[in-house]
Protein backbone atom coordinates (compact mmCIF):
# COMPACT_ATOMS: atom_id res chain seq x y z
CA UNK A 1 0.00 0.00 0.00
CA UNK A 2 1.49 3.31 -1.07
CA UNK A 3 -0.58 5.28 1.44
CA UNK A 4 0.84 3.08 4.20
CA UNK A 5 4.44 3.69 3.07
CA UNK A 6 3.84 7.42 2.75
CA UNK A 7 2.14 7.53 6.13
CA UNK A 8 5.04 5.77 7.84
CA UNK A 9 7.42 8.39 6.47
CA UNK A 10 5.17 11.26 7.60
CA UNK A 11 4.89 9.80 11.08
CA UNK A 12 8.66 9.54 11.28
CA UNK A 13 8.99 13.22 10.36
CA UNK A 14 6.44 14.16 13.01
CA UNK A 15 7.73 12.04 15.84
CA UNK A 16 11.44 12.50 15.13
CA UNK A 17 11.09 16.25 15.50
CA UNK A 18 10.84 17.93 18.89
CA UNK A 19 7.98 20.02 17.54
CA UNK A 20 5.40 17.33 18.18
CA UNK A 21 6.41 16.89 21.80
CA UNK A 22 6.66 20.58 22.55
CA UNK A 23 3.30 21.44 21.03
CA UNK A 24 1.51 18.45 22.53
CA UNK A 25 3.09 19.11 25.90
CA UNK A 26 1.97 22.72 25.99
CA UNK A 27 -1.46 21.69 24.81
CA UNK A 28 -1.83 19.22 27.68
CA UNK A 29 -0.50 21.76 30.14
CA UNK A 30 -3.08 24.36 29.16
CA UNK A 31 -6.03 21.97 29.00
CA UNK A 32 -4.92 20.51 32.31
CA UNK A 33 -4.94 23.92 33.86
CA UNK A 34 -8.49 24.62 32.69
CA UNK A 35 -9.63 21.25 33.92
CA UNK A 36 -8.09 21.46 37.38
CA UNK A 37 -9.23 25.06 37.65
CA UNK A 38 -12.82 23.94 37.39
CA UNK A 39 -12.15 20.98 39.63
CA UNK A 40 -10.47 22.69 42.57
CA UNK A 41 -11.55 26.30 42.51
CA UNK A 42 -15.09 25.99 41.25
CA UNK A 43 -15.57 22.51 42.66
CA UNK A 44 -17.16 21.11 39.55
CA UNK A 45 -16.18 17.76 38.15
CA UNK A 46 -16.86 18.43 34.51
CA UNK A 47 -15.14 19.12 31.22
CA UNK A 48 -17.11 22.24 30.39
CA UNK A 49 -14.28 24.66 31.17
CA UNK A 50 -11.84 22.72 29.09
CA UNK A 51 -14.25 22.30 26.23
CA UNK A 52 -14.96 26.00 26.09
CA UNK A 53 -11.35 26.93 25.40
CA UNK A 54 -10.67 24.01 23.10
CA UNK A 55 -11.81 25.61 19.82
CA UNK A 56 -9.54 28.56 20.48
CA UNK A 57 -6.62 26.48 21.67
CA UNK A 58 -6.77 24.16 18.70
CA UNK A 59 -6.86 27.17 16.44
CA UNK A 60 -3.23 27.73 17.38
CA UNK A 61 -2.10 24.17 17.86
CA UNK A 62 -3.42 22.56 14.73
CA UNK A 63 -1.71 24.98 12.30
CA UNK A 64 1.44 24.65 14.41
CA UNK A 65 1.71 20.91 13.94
CA UNK A 66 0.50 20.99 10.34
CA UNK A 67 2.33 23.96 8.83
CA UNK A 68 5.47 21.94 8.14
CA UNK A 69 3.76 19.25 6.06
CA UNK A 70 4.21 20.64 2.57
CA UNK A 71 5.86 24.00 3.13
CA UNK A 72 9.02 22.29 4.33
CA UNK A 73 9.09 19.81 1.43
CA UNK A 74 8.83 22.74 -0.94
CA UNK A 75 11.45 24.78 0.82
CA UNK A 76 14.17 22.12 0.88
CA UNK A 77 12.99 20.77 -2.48
CA UNK A 78 12.35 17.23 -1.26
CA UNK A 79 9.03 17.67 -3.03
CA UNK A 80 11.02 16.79 -6.15
CA UNK A 81 11.94 13.46 -4.63
CA UNK A 82 8.44 12.83 -3.35
CA UNK A 83 6.57 13.81 -6.51
CA UNK A 84 8.84 11.85 -8.84
CA UNK A 85 8.06 8.67 -6.93
CA UNK A 86 5.17 6.73 -8.44
CA UNK A 87 2.54 8.28 -6.19
CA UNK A 88 -0.58 10.29 -6.88
CA UNK A 89 -1.16 13.75 -5.48
CA UNK A 90 -4.14 12.71 -3.38
CA UNK A 91 -2.12 9.92 -1.79
CA UNK A 92 0.49 12.42 -0.66
CA UNK A 93 -2.11 14.78 0.77
CA UNK A 94 -4.07 12.04 2.49
CA UNK A 95 -0.98 10.51 4.10
CA UNK A 96 0.12 13.87 5.45
CA UNK A 97 -3.38 14.52 6.75
CA UNK A 98 -3.66 11.15 8.49
CA UNK A 99 -0.22 11.58 10.04
CA UNK A 100 -1.13 14.90 11.69
CA UNK A 101 -4.53 13.56 12.71
CA UNK A 102 -2.73 10.65 14.40
CA UNK A 103 -0.60 13.04 16.41
CA UNK A 104 -3.74 14.94 17.36
CA UNK A 105 -5.53 11.76 18.43
CA UNK A 106 -2.58 10.69 20.57
CA UNK A 107 -2.53 14.08 22.28
CA UNK A 108 -6.27 13.98 22.74
CA UNK A 109 -5.87 10.49 24.15
CA UNK A 110 -3.85 11.87 27.03
CA UNK A 111 -6.71 14.11 28.06
CA UNK A 112 -8.76 10.98 28.68
CA UNK A 113 -6.97 11.01 32.01
CA UNK A 114 -9.24 13.91 33.00
CA UNK A 115 -12.24 11.80 32.03
CA UNK A 116 -10.89 9.03 34.20
CA UNK A 117 -10.68 11.52 37.09
CA UNK A 118 -14.25 12.58 36.44
CA UNK A 119 -15.44 9.01 36.80
CA UNK A 120 -13.43 8.72 39.99
CA UNK A 121 -14.95 11.82 41.51
CA UNK A 122 -18.49 11.71 40.24
CA UNK A 123 -20.78 10.16 37.75
CA UNK A 124 -20.51 12.04 34.47
CA UNK A 125 -22.92 11.60 31.60
CA UNK A 126 -21.26 9.09 29.29
CA UNK A 127 -23.24 10.12 26.24
CA UNK A 128 -22.31 13.72 26.72
CA UNK A 129 -18.63 12.89 27.09
CA UNK A 130 -18.74 10.88 23.92
CA UNK A 131 -20.39 13.80 22.14
CA UNK A 132 -17.75 16.15 23.49
CA UNK A 133 -14.88 14.03 22.28
CA UNK A 134 -16.45 13.38 18.91
CA UNK A 135 -16.95 17.12 18.52
CA UNK A 136 -13.34 17.80 19.49
CA UNK A 137 -12.07 15.17 17.11
CA UNK A 138 -14.09 16.48 14.19
CA UNK A 139 -13.18 20.08 14.92
CA UNK A 140 -9.49 19.22 15.20
CA UNK A 141 -9.54 17.27 11.93
CA UNK A 142 -11.20 20.17 10.18
CA UNK A 143 -8.59 22.57 11.47
CA UNK A 144 -5.89 20.19 10.25
CA UNK A 145 -7.35 19.96 6.76
CA UNK A 146 -7.48 23.76 6.57
CA UNK A 147 -3.93 24.12 7.88
CA UNK A 148 -2.78 21.48 5.41
CA UNK A 149 -4.27 23.49 2.58
CA UNK A 150 -2.44 26.56 3.88
CA UNK A 151 0.77 24.55 3.82
CA UNK A 152 0.31 23.71 0.13
CA UNK A 153 0.23 27.33 -0.99
CA UNK A 154 3.60 28.45 0.35
CA UNK A 155 7.12 27.30 1.09
CA UNK A 156 7.26 29.31 4.29
CA UNK A 157 6.09 27.65 7.48
CA UNK A 158 5.32 31.01 9.04
CA UNK A 159 3.04 32.01 6.19
CA UNK A 160 1.45 28.55 6.28
CA UNK A 161 0.72 29.02 9.98
CA UNK A 162 -0.74 32.50 9.62
CA UNK A 163 -2.83 31.59 6.58
CA UNK A 164 -4.14 28.45 8.24
CA UNK A 165 -4.97 30.32 11.40
CA UNK A 166 -6.72 33.10 9.47
CA UNK A 167 -8.96 30.76 7.47
CA UNK A 168 -9.92 28.86 10.60
CA UNK A 169 -10.58 32.14 12.36
CA UNK A 170 -12.95 33.31 9.63
CA UNK A 171 -14.94 30.08 9.83
CA UNK A 172 -14.90 30.39 13.58
CA UNK A 173 -16.24 33.92 13.90
CA UNK A 174 -18.94 33.51 11.29
CA UNK A 175 -21.48 32.92 14.07
CA UNK A 176 -20.45 36.12 15.82
CA UNK A 177 -20.53 37.99 12.58
CA UNK A 178 -24.11 37.13 11.80
CA UNK A 179 -25.54 39.71 14.18
CA UNK A 180 -24.51 42.49 11.86
CA UNK A 181 -25.79 40.72 8.78
CA UNK A 182 -29.28 40.94 7.24
CA UNK A 183 -31.76 38.45 8.70
CA UNK A 184 -32.09 36.54 5.47
CA UNK A 185 -28.38 35.77 5.31
CA UNK A 186 -28.10 34.98 9.01
CA UNK A 187 -29.37 31.44 8.86
CA UNK A 188 -27.12 30.62 5.93
CA UNK A 189 -24.07 31.98 7.69
CA UNK A 190 -25.07 30.12 10.82
CA UNK A 191 -24.91 26.89 8.87
CA UNK A 192 -21.36 27.56 7.78
CA UNK A 193 -20.10 28.52 11.20
CA UNK A 194 -17.99 25.88 12.87
CA UNK A 195 -18.81 27.13 16.31
CA UNK A 196 -22.55 26.62 16.02
CA UNK A 197 -22.05 23.02 14.89
CA UNK A 198 -19.48 22.45 17.58
CA UNK A 199 -21.69 23.91 20.31
CA UNK A 200 -24.65 21.80 19.39
CA UNK A 201 -22.48 18.71 19.62
CA UNK A 202 -21.09 19.80 22.97
CA UNK A 203 -24.56 19.71 24.40
CA UNK A 204 -24.44 16.00 23.80
CA UNK A 205 -26.72 16.04 20.83
CA UNK A 206 -24.87 14.34 18.04
CA UNK A 207 -26.88 15.08 14.94
CA UNK A 208 -25.98 13.65 11.60
CA UNK A 209 -26.11 17.13 10.09
CA UNK A 210 -23.30 18.34 12.36
CA UNK A 211 -21.10 15.34 11.63
CA UNK A 212 -21.83 15.69 7.93
CA UNK A 213 -20.87 19.37 8.05
CA UNK A 214 -17.43 18.63 9.45
CA UNK A 215 -16.80 15.73 7.11
CA UNK A 216 -17.71 17.92 4.14
CA UNK A 217 -15.37 20.67 5.24
CA UNK A 218 -12.56 18.13 5.63
CA UNK A 219 -13.17 16.69 2.19
CA UNK A 220 -13.37 20.12 0.66
CA UNK A 221 -10.01 21.24 2.01
CA UNK A 222 -8.34 17.92 1.26
CA UNK A 223 -9.51 18.19 -2.31
CA UNK A 224 -8.39 21.78 -2.49
CA UNK A 225 -4.96 20.76 -1.19
CA UNK A 226 -4.73 18.00 -3.79
CA UNK A 227 -5.73 20.48 -6.45
CA UNK A 228 -2.96 22.84 -5.36
CA UNK A 229 -0.45 20.02 -5.66
CA UNK A 230 -1.70 19.13 -9.14
CA UNK A 231 -1.73 22.77 -10.20
CA UNK A 232 1.89 23.17 -9.15
CA UNK A 233 2.92 21.06 -12.16
CA UNK A 234 1.83 23.97 -14.38
CA UNK B 1 13.72 5.06 -24.61
CA UNK B 2 13.27 8.82 -24.25
CA UNK B 3 11.49 10.71 -27.00
CA UNK B 4 11.01 14.42 -26.66
CA UNK B 5 9.25 16.42 -29.33
CA UNK B 6 8.90 20.20 -29.53
CA UNK B 7 8.85 20.70 -25.81
CA UNK B 8 7.91 24.18 -24.62
CA UNK B 9 7.69 25.38 -21.05
CA UNK B 10 6.72 28.85 -19.91
CA UNK B 11 7.19 30.23 -16.43
CA UNK B 12 4.81 33.13 -16.60
CA UNK B 13 6.15 35.10 -19.54
CA UNK B 14 9.57 33.53 -19.50
CA UNK B 15 10.15 30.79 -22.01
CA UNK B 16 12.42 28.39 -20.14
CA UNK B 17 12.30 25.61 -22.72
CA UNK B 18 11.76 26.59 -26.32
CA UNK B 19 10.91 23.80 -28.74
CA UNK B 20 13.30 21.12 -27.59
CA UNK B 21 13.28 17.80 -29.46
CA UNK B 22 15.64 14.89 -29.02
CA UNK B 23 15.75 11.18 -28.62
CA UNK B 24 17.78 8.94 -26.38
CA UNK B 25 18.11 5.31 -27.41
CA UNK B 26 18.32 2.33 -25.14
CA UNK B 27 21.70 1.96 -23.47
CA UNK B 28 22.97 5.41 -24.43
CA UNK B 29 24.68 7.69 -21.95
CA UNK B 30 23.83 11.19 -23.02
CA UNK B 31 25.22 14.39 -21.59
CA UNK B 32 22.91 17.33 -21.34
CA UNK B 33 25.15 20.33 -21.51
CA UNK B 34 24.49 24.02 -21.16
CA UNK B 35 25.22 27.12 -19.12
CA UNK B 36 23.28 27.73 -15.94
CA UNK B 37 19.72 28.73 -16.67
CA UNK B 38 19.70 27.17 -20.12
CA UNK B 39 16.68 25.01 -19.37
CA UNK B 40 18.38 21.72 -18.47
CA UNK B 41 16.71 21.31 -15.11
CA UNK B 42 13.28 22.31 -16.40
CA UNK B 43 13.56 19.81 -19.24
CA UNK B 44 14.55 17.07 -16.82
CA UNK B 45 11.72 17.96 -14.47
CA UNK B 46 9.30 17.55 -17.33
CA UNK B 47 10.83 14.21 -18.33
CA UNK B 48 10.42 12.90 -14.80
CA UNK B 49 6.80 14.02 -14.55
CA UNK B 50 7.53 16.65 -11.91
CA UNK B 51 6.32 19.46 -14.15
CA UNK B 52 3.92 19.52 -17.06
CA UNK B 53 5.10 20.99 -20.35
CA UNK B 54 3.24 24.00 -21.72
CA UNK B 55 3.20 22.16 -25.03
CA UNK B 56 5.01 19.32 -26.69
CA UNK B 57 5.20 15.66 -25.93
CA UNK B 58 7.45 13.35 -23.93
CA UNK B 59 7.42 9.59 -24.35
CA UNK B 60 9.35 7.50 -21.86
CA UNK B 61 9.60 3.87 -22.90
CA UNK B 62 6.65 4.63 -25.19
CA UNK B 63 4.48 6.05 -22.40
CA UNK B 64 3.25 9.63 -22.40
CA UNK B 65 4.47 11.37 -19.27
CA UNK B 66 1.51 13.74 -19.00
CA UNK B 67 -1.11 11.05 -19.48
CA UNK B 68 0.39 8.36 -17.27
CA UNK B 69 2.86 10.01 -14.91
CA UNK B 70 2.83 7.19 -12.35
CA UNK B 71 3.81 4.57 -14.92
CA UNK B 72 6.62 6.78 -16.17
CA UNK B 73 7.86 7.45 -12.65
CA UNK B 74 8.06 3.72 -12.03
CA UNK B 75 10.54 3.42 -14.88
CA UNK B 76 12.76 6.37 -14.03
CA UNK B 77 15.37 6.95 -11.38
CA UNK B 78 15.87 10.66 -10.80
CA UNK B 79 18.48 12.62 -8.93
CA UNK B 80 17.27 16.22 -8.61
CA UNK B 81 19.65 19.16 -8.71
CA UNK B 82 21.37 19.90 -5.37
CA UNK B 83 20.24 16.50 -4.07
CA UNK B 84 17.37 17.42 -1.78
CA UNK B 85 17.04 14.81 0.98
CA UNK B 86 15.06 14.33 4.17
CA UNK B 87 17.56 15.61 6.71
CA UNK B 88 15.83 14.10 9.72
CA UNK B 89 15.84 10.53 8.40
CA UNK B 90 18.74 8.12 8.22
CA UNK B 91 19.78 6.86 4.77
CA UNK B 92 18.32 3.49 5.74
CA UNK B 93 14.96 4.97 6.73
CA UNK B 94 14.94 7.05 3.57
CA UNK B 95 15.82 4.16 1.27
CA UNK B 96 13.33 1.94 3.04
CA UNK B 97 10.66 4.55 2.36
CA UNK B 98 11.59 4.74 -1.31
CA UNK B 99 11.68 0.93 -1.54
CA UNK B 100 8.24 0.53 -0.02
CA UNK B 101 6.64 3.27 -2.13
CA UNK B 102 8.17 1.74 -5.23
CA UNK B 103 6.87 -1.64 -4.14
CA UNK B 104 10.23 -3.40 -4.15
CA UNK B 105 9.60 -6.94 -2.94
CA UNK B 106 12.73 -7.60 -0.92
CA UNK B 107 13.46 -4.08 0.25
CA UNK B 108 16.13 -4.98 2.76
CA UNK B 109 18.18 -6.86 0.18
CA UNK B 110 17.80 -4.10 -2.42
CA UNK B 111 18.87 -1.47 0.11
CA UNK B 112 21.91 -3.46 1.13
CA UNK B 113 23.03 -4.09 -2.45
CA UNK B 114 22.49 -0.50 -3.51
CA UNK B 115 24.19 0.84 -0.40
CA UNK B 116 27.21 -1.32 -1.14
CA UNK B 117 27.31 -0.23 -4.78
CA UNK B 118 27.13 3.43 -3.78
CA UNK B 119 29.50 3.06 -0.84
CA UNK B 120 27.21 4.31 1.92
CA UNK B 121 27.23 1.23 4.17
CA UNK B 122 29.18 3.13 6.84
CA UNK B 123 26.65 5.91 7.19
CA UNK B 124 23.44 3.94 6.73
CA UNK B 125 22.23 4.63 10.26
CA UNK B 126 23.40 8.21 10.67
CA UNK B 127 21.03 11.09 10.20
CA UNK B 128 21.25 12.44 6.65
CA UNK B 129 21.55 15.99 7.99
CA UNK B 130 24.99 15.18 9.43
CA UNK B 131 26.44 13.65 6.26
CA UNK B 132 29.09 15.24 4.07
CA UNK B 133 28.25 16.44 0.59
CA UNK B 134 29.87 13.38 -1.00
CA UNK B 135 27.84 10.97 1.06
CA UNK B 136 24.65 12.93 0.46
CA UNK B 137 25.25 12.68 -3.26
CA UNK B 138 25.68 8.94 -2.99
CA UNK B 139 22.50 8.64 -0.97
CA UNK B 140 20.77 10.60 -3.72
CA UNK B 141 22.12 8.26 -6.37
CA UNK B 142 21.23 5.22 -4.26
CA UNK B 143 17.68 6.50 -4.05
CA UNK B 144 17.56 6.85 -7.83
CA UNK B 145 18.86 3.37 -8.66
CA UNK B 146 17.23 1.43 -5.82
CA UNK B 147 14.48 0.00 -7.99
CA UNK B 148 16.86 -0.84 -10.82
CA UNK B 149 15.22 1.54 -13.30
CA UNK B 150 15.75 1.31 -17.03
CA UNK B 151 16.25 5.04 -17.26
CA UNK B 152 18.39 7.20 -15.06
CA UNK B 153 18.10 10.98 -15.07
CA UNK B 154 20.78 12.78 -13.10
CA UNK B 155 20.73 16.55 -12.69
CA UNK B 156 24.27 17.77 -12.08
CA UNK B 157 25.41 14.73 -10.13
CA UNK B 158 28.88 16.06 -9.34
CA UNK B 159 28.42 19.71 -8.38
CA UNK B 160 29.92 20.68 -5.08
CA UNK B 161 32.10 17.61 -4.73
CA UNK B 162 35.86 17.55 -4.35
CA UNK B 163 37.94 16.14 -7.25
CA UNK B 164 38.30 12.72 -5.66
CA UNK B 165 34.58 12.40 -5.04
CA UNK B 166 33.84 13.63 -8.55
CA UNK B 167 36.03 10.88 -9.96
CA UNK B 168 34.23 8.27 -7.84
CA UNK B 169 30.79 9.44 -8.85
CA UNK B 170 31.82 9.45 -12.50
CA UNK B 171 33.07 5.89 -12.22
CA UNK B 172 29.76 4.95 -10.64
CA UNK B 173 27.83 6.58 -13.45
CA UNK B 174 30.01 4.83 -16.03
CA UNK B 175 29.30 1.55 -14.31
CA UNK B 176 25.57 2.22 -14.31
CA UNK B 177 25.66 3.36 -17.92
CA UNK B 178 26.65 -0.13 -19.04
CA UNK B 179 23.13 -1.44 -18.57
CA UNK B 180 20.94 1.63 -18.28
CA UNK B 181 19.88 4.54 -20.38
CA UNK B 182 21.35 7.59 -18.74
CA UNK B 183 20.67 11.27 -19.27
CA UNK B 184 22.87 13.48 -17.15
CA UNK B 185 23.08 17.23 -17.08
CA UNK B 186 26.18 19.18 -16.28
CA UNK B 187 28.01 22.36 -17.03
CA UNK B 188 31.35 20.70 -16.51
CA UNK B 189 32.73 19.74 -19.89
CA UNK B 190 35.33 17.10 -19.03
CA UNK B 191 32.55 15.19 -17.35
CA UNK B 192 30.76 14.80 -20.64
CA UNK B 193 33.94 13.76 -22.41
CA UNK B 194 34.59 11.14 -19.76
CA UNK B 195 31.20 9.61 -19.18
CA UNK B 196 28.98 10.21 -22.18
CA UNK B 197 28.82 8.82 -25.66
CA UNK B 198 26.66 11.61 -26.95
CA UNK B 199 26.11 15.21 -26.05
CA UNK B 200 23.16 17.53 -26.38
CA UNK B 201 24.03 21.19 -25.97
CA UNK B 202 21.25 23.48 -24.87
CA UNK B 203 21.30 27.26 -24.63
CA UNK B 204 18.47 29.71 -23.94
CA UNK B 205 16.00 26.84 -23.97
CA UNK B 206 17.02 25.66 -27.43
CA UNK B 207 19.14 22.77 -28.59
CA UNK B 208 22.23 24.09 -30.35
CA UNK B 209 23.99 20.79 -30.94
CA UNK B 210 23.18 17.12 -30.69
CA UNK B 211 25.76 14.57 -31.78
CA UNK B 212 28.37 12.08 -30.71
CA UNK B 213 31.21 13.77 -28.90
CA UNK B 214 33.77 12.84 -31.56
CA UNK B 215 31.56 14.13 -34.37
CA UNK B 216 30.97 17.33 -32.51
CA UNK B 217 34.67 17.86 -32.07
CA UNK B 218 35.32 16.99 -35.69
CA UNK B 219 32.60 19.24 -37.01
CA UNK B 220 33.64 22.23 -35.08
CA UNK B 221 37.35 21.82 -34.86
CA UNK B 222 39.03 23.72 -37.64
CA UNK B 223 41.63 22.40 -40.03
CA UNK B 224 44.37 24.55 -38.57
CA UNK B 225 47.78 22.95 -38.33
CA UNK B 226 50.53 23.82 -35.90
CA UNK B 227 54.15 23.30 -36.96
CA UNK B 228 57.23 23.65 -34.88
CA UNK B 229 60.56 23.69 -36.62
CA UNK B 230 64.17 24.80 -36.35
CA UNK B 231 66.02 26.51 -39.11
CA UNK B 232 66.38 29.47 -41.37
CA UNK B 233 63.01 29.13 -43.00
CA UNK B 234 61.07 32.39 -42.64
CA UNK B 235 57.49 31.84 -41.41
CA UNK B 236 56.14 33.89 -44.32
CA UNK B 237 57.21 31.19 -46.74
CA UNK B 238 54.54 28.96 -45.25
CA UNK B 239 51.80 31.30 -46.41
CA UNK B 240 51.45 29.21 -49.56
CA UNK B 241 49.21 26.91 -47.48
CA UNK B 242 47.05 29.58 -45.92
CA UNK B 243 47.16 32.36 -43.40
CA UNK B 244 50.08 32.18 -41.05
CA UNK B 245 50.22 33.12 -37.42
CA UNK B 246 53.40 33.04 -35.40
CA UNK B 247 52.83 31.58 -31.96
CA UNK B 248 56.37 31.57 -30.67
CA UNK B 249 59.90 32.29 -31.86
CA UNK B 250 62.91 31.51 -29.76
CA UNK B 251 66.55 30.90 -30.76
CA UNK B 252 65.67 29.81 -34.24
CA UNK B 253 62.81 27.75 -32.96
CA UNK B 254 59.51 28.60 -34.60
CA UNK B 255 56.01 27.65 -33.65
CA UNK B 256 53.55 28.54 -36.38
CA UNK B 257 49.82 28.07 -36.84
CA UNK B 258 48.65 27.67 -40.42
CA UNK B 259 44.98 28.05 -41.19
CA UNK B 260 44.25 26.86 -44.74
CA UNK B 261 41.93 28.98 -46.86
CA UNK B 262 39.78 26.06 -47.93
CA UNK B 263 39.02 23.34 -45.45
CA UNK B 264 41.23 20.35 -46.21
CA UNK B 265 43.94 18.38 -44.49
CA UNK B 266 47.25 20.07 -45.35
CA UNK B 267 49.53 18.03 -43.11
CA UNK B 268 50.92 15.92 -45.90
CA UNK B 269 51.70 18.93 -48.08
CA UNK B 270 53.41 20.68 -45.19
CA UNK B 271 55.56 17.65 -44.52
CA UNK B 272 56.65 17.43 -48.19
CA UNK B 273 57.35 21.16 -48.18
CA UNK B 274 59.74 20.79 -45.25
CA UNK B 275 61.38 17.75 -46.80
CA UNK B 276 62.02 19.68 -49.99
CA UNK B 277 63.54 22.60 -48.11
CA UNK B 278 65.52 20.21 -45.96
CA UNK B 279 64.32 21.98 -42.82
CA UNK B 280 64.08 20.33 -39.41
CA UNK B 281 60.47 19.67 -38.57
CA UNK B 282 60.06 19.07 -34.85
CA UNK B 283 56.34 18.87 -34.54
CA UNK B 284 53.32 18.84 -36.84
CA UNK B 285 49.78 18.39 -35.63
CA UNK B 286 46.24 19.37 -36.42
CA UNK B 287 44.94 21.70 -33.80
CA UNK B 288 42.08 20.16 -31.82
CA UNK B 289 39.58 22.36 -30.17
CA UNK B 290 38.72 21.42 -26.66
CA UNK B 291 35.13 20.92 -25.73
CA UNK B 292 35.39 24.24 -23.94
CA UNK B 293 36.05 26.06 -27.18
CA UNK B 294 33.26 24.25 -28.94
CA UNK B 295 30.91 24.99 -26.10
CA UNK B 296 31.80 28.66 -26.14
CA UNK B 297 31.38 28.78 -29.89
CA UNK B 298 27.95 27.16 -29.68
CA UNK B 299 26.55 29.16 -26.83
CA UNK B 300 27.87 32.54 -27.88
CA UNK B 301 25.56 32.83 -30.85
Amino acid sequence: MKIGSLLRKELKHLFYSPMAYVVSGIFLLITGWFFTNALFFVGEAELRGMMDVMPLLLMFFMPAITMRSLAEEKKVDTLQILMTLPVKEWEVILSKYIAVVSLFVVTLGFTLFYVFLLYLLGSPDGGMLFGNYLALFLLGCTYISIALFASTITSSQVIAFITGFSIIFVFFVLSRLQMILPVRVQSVVERFSMLSHFDSMLRGVVSLADVFYFICLNLFFLMLSTYMLVRRKG
Amino acid sequence: MIEVSSLVKYYGDIRAVDGVSFEVKKGEVVGFLGPNGAGKTTTMQILTGYLNPTSGRVLIDGIDVVEEPVKVKERIGYLPENTPLYEDLTPYDFLEFVASVRGIGNGRKAIKETAELCGIMDVLYRSIGTLSKGYRQRVGIAQAILHNPKILILDEPTTGLDPLQIEEIRQLIKELGKEKTVLLSTHILPEVEQTCSRVIVINNGKIVADSAIETLKGELSGTSVVVEYRGELPPESLSVFGSVQTLKTEDGLYSIRITPHESRDIREDVFRFFKEKDAVLLELYRERKSLEDIFRQLTEQ
